[in-house]
């Protein structure tokens, strides 16, 4: 109950409701993502109380996850990843003149998807957290490698890459003091290096500036194709409401895949999107309209799903200190600047905050359906923003946004060498989360590690003698195992479908070249 | 050589380098063996290793000539000279606002950088460019130092 009150404080409820429509309006500007706009905002939480802070982050994640829709409905370019698999149908609806039911559909199932997960996170997480209260040393270093390998592995390119992007973070996280003994590691004698390379810095070069420099690259390019017109948004959310009883199977499934999928660190929310829409292709009784030409079902499954992500990420956030995604991890640097730290206490500790982001997910998801109806029209307008005219802003802001942390300019440079190598790694399929993930959770991992290790006299079997820690090492093989046979598959798939295409025509081309 | 090999090959180097250091660090009697750079150690020889596998694995892949270019997962195309053009431009440009903060204060170095990032961006005409620029650092120096109070010198 306290939590509600807190989530209702009238500053709290403004913040979240400025969340909401820069998520909203970020997520539909194409170029600009979710990951961003939480990272953009995070400077302001260092000046925030708790809960209004959260409230804020909380509403971007929420606004964010629905605003993709609006592009991908209405340019047919998705405004985040989620949204790629929104274009299929919501596009060919909006050119057959029903735009605003599709974003209707859109909205629609993003709030049911949302409300869907609250619900599992306000029913699983407490029970989980009581569970955790359980895990020592071991079982936490444990827990940590295996999250970290599990990001590693979801992620984008091959799970060597992955793994290198953690070990360098794992790197970075050994940079100033030891934190059992307190010796000096890699220091070289500068003195800011002591207390360590915080995230924030990290986490904002490497979310902003590639975007930047990808704006750079990318000056002189053609505009944004022309956005097709709403003719009422109201209209739109009305028609959305009386066809939810065809849509309600597909909404419900598509919020389980997508609370499920968010729970697991690393996956993300274009797999939930894909997933649920192959769900509802597969399931659907509604063929009047084809799916991929603009049926309703096509657009409420990976709407539902990447919305009801939300709540699924924020499981192992809050529960483990696991952030699966960008956005959750910027959400735990935030909670880590209020002085609170995301993992099994944090329920037992600072149950109010904890219950008032709860509250404020649960406003953020009121307030979308009230700004989804009014703001429409203004989003329209929005989206034909190129997303070049708000970078340099969004430079400035990074480099306030790192200096204000310590009011250190160290900070600036950490953020702008992580922001050249985030753009590099990506050019190279080097995904970049692991690498902030490992970062985060670098200090926490190698201090259970170690104390594991002191508690067992150096029995490096201390990790496999506990059941729980058993269990994860048991999960970690299994899926570094599966990871790699899926990989050596997909390779062997694709030199085979290469050889027969490739050789003819090379062949065909030597003699052209012949003649 | 592609950076797909030097790459992994810098980091695997850098391993060797980041391990070396460890080696160095103090041990203590209580916790003799896992001291400050038994942790180090490990993620030295486990980077090491994978980024020696990726050289190994894109090396093999680099010279099989059946494999389809677009099934590649690293594309063979480096690293183009606009690109690097645009990270030089967008470092230099942050590392002089850094240093014009100090001897010009925030307000004209941040208006320089963003106006210097619009033209770079293509944002046109000039003098709205420059308005924007004068009115983008007004508003951030009102926001972080008039209502948070961070002190905007560096």
């Amino acid at each position: 109950m306290n939590g509600l009150i807190e989530g209702l404080q009238p500053f709290t409820l403004l913040l979240t409701a400025v969340g909401v429509v820069l998520g909203l309006v970020i997520a539909a500007i194409p170029g600009l993502t979710v990951s961003l706009a939480v990272v953009l905002l995070l400077p302001f939480t260092f000046y925030l109380p708790a809960s209004p802070a959260l409230g804020m982050l909380i509403g971007v994640f929420v606004g964010g996850m629905a605003g993709g829709a609006i592009s991908a409905i209405l340019l047919n370019i998705p405004g985040n990843p989620a949204s790629i698999i929104t274009t299929r149908d919501g596009y060919p609806m909006a050119k057959e003149g029903r735009a605003d039911v599709a974003l209707g559909i859109a909205f629609l199932s993003s709030i049911l998807g949302g409300a869907f997960s609250l619900l599992v996170l306000c029913l699983v997480a407490p029970q989980i957290a009581k569970f955790a209260l359980l895990f020592g040393a071991a079982e936490q270093a444990m827990l940590v490698l295996l999250g970290l390998t599990l990001v590693a592995g979801f992620s984008e390119g091959s799970i060597i890459r992955g793994l290198i992007s953690a070990g360098l973070g794992l790197a970075i996280a050994t940079i100033g003091l030891d934190p059992i003994t307190a010796s000096m590691r890699y220091t070289f004698d500068i003195v800011e290096l002591q207390q360590g390379i915080s995230f924030i810095p990290v986490m904002i070069g490497m979310f902003a500036l590639p975007v930047a420099i990808q704006s750079l690259v990318r000056t002189g390019e053609n505009s944004l194709p022309s956005a097709i017109p709403v003719a009422s948004a109201q209209l739109g959310v009305r028609t959305a409401i009386a066809s939810l009883r065809q849509l309600w199977g597909c909404i419900l499934r598509s919020s389980a895949i997508g609370t499920t999928i968010g729970a697991i660190p690393g996956t993300g929310s274009a797999i939930a999107a894909i997933l649920s829409y192959q769900y509802a292709e597969r399931l659907s009784k509604n063929r009047t309209v084809e799916f991929g030409k603009g049926n309703p079902e096509g657009i409420a499954a990976p709407e539902a799903a990447n919305s009801a992500l939300t709540g699924g990420a924020l499981i192992p956030m809050l529960i483990l200190g696991i952030p699966g995604d960008p956005v959750t991890a910027v959400m735990l640097g935030a909670l880590l600047i209020q002085g609170l730290t995301p993992g099994f206490t944090l329920f037992r500790d600072s149950t109010e905050i904890v219950y008032g982001l709860f509250a404020s997910f649960g406003i953020s998801l009121a307030l979308l359906t009230i700004i989804s109806l009014l703001g429409i029209p203004l989003f329209v307008k929005v989206i034909r923003i190129p997303a070049r005219v708000l970078m340099p802003t969004i430079v400035l802001l990074c480099i306030i946004g790192s200096y204000a942390l310590q009011n250190s300019v160290l900070d600036v440079w950490v953020m702008l060498s992580a922001g050249v190598l985030a753009y590099y790694m990506q050019r190279w399929n080097y995904p970049i989360l692991p690498l902030l993930l490992a970062l985060i959770l670098g200090k926490i991992f190698e201090t259970q590690f170690r104390m594991s290790l002191i508690i067992a006299l150096g029995d490096p079997l201390i990790f496999v003698k506990k059941p729980i820690s058993l269990a994860f090492v048991v999960l970690l093989v299994s899926f570094l195992v599966w990871t790699m046979r899926r990989e050596f598959l997909h390779s062997q798939n694709s030199e085979r479908s290469a050889v027969p295409t490739s050789s003819p025509a090379s062949n065909n081309a030597h003699e052209v070249k012949g003649k | 050589m592609a950076a797909r090999i030097i790459f992994p090959a810098v980091i695997a180097l850098l391993a060797v380098m980041y391990g070396w250091i460890a080696q160095g660090f103090p041990s203590m009697s209580l916790d003799e063996g896992f001291g400050p750079g038994l942790f180090p150690a490990f993620i030295a020889a486990t980077v090491g290793v994978l980024a020696l596998a990726e050289v190994v694995i894109q090396s093999v892949s680099a010279s099989r000539s059946n494999i389809d270019p677009t099934q590649r997962d690293i594309p063979l195309v480096s690293i183009s000279l606009r690109e690097l053009a645009a990270t030089c431009l967008l470092v230099a440009l942050i590392v002089a606002t850094v240093f014009a903060i100090r001897y010009v204060g925030f307000i004209p170095a941040a208006s320089g950088l963003v106006f210097a990032l619009s033209l770079a961006m293509g944002m046109r005409p000039i003098w709205v460019s420059a308005l924007s620029s004068i009115a983008v650092a007004l508003s951030a120096h009102f926001i972080f130092s008039g209502l948070f109070g961070l002190v905007l010198a560096f």
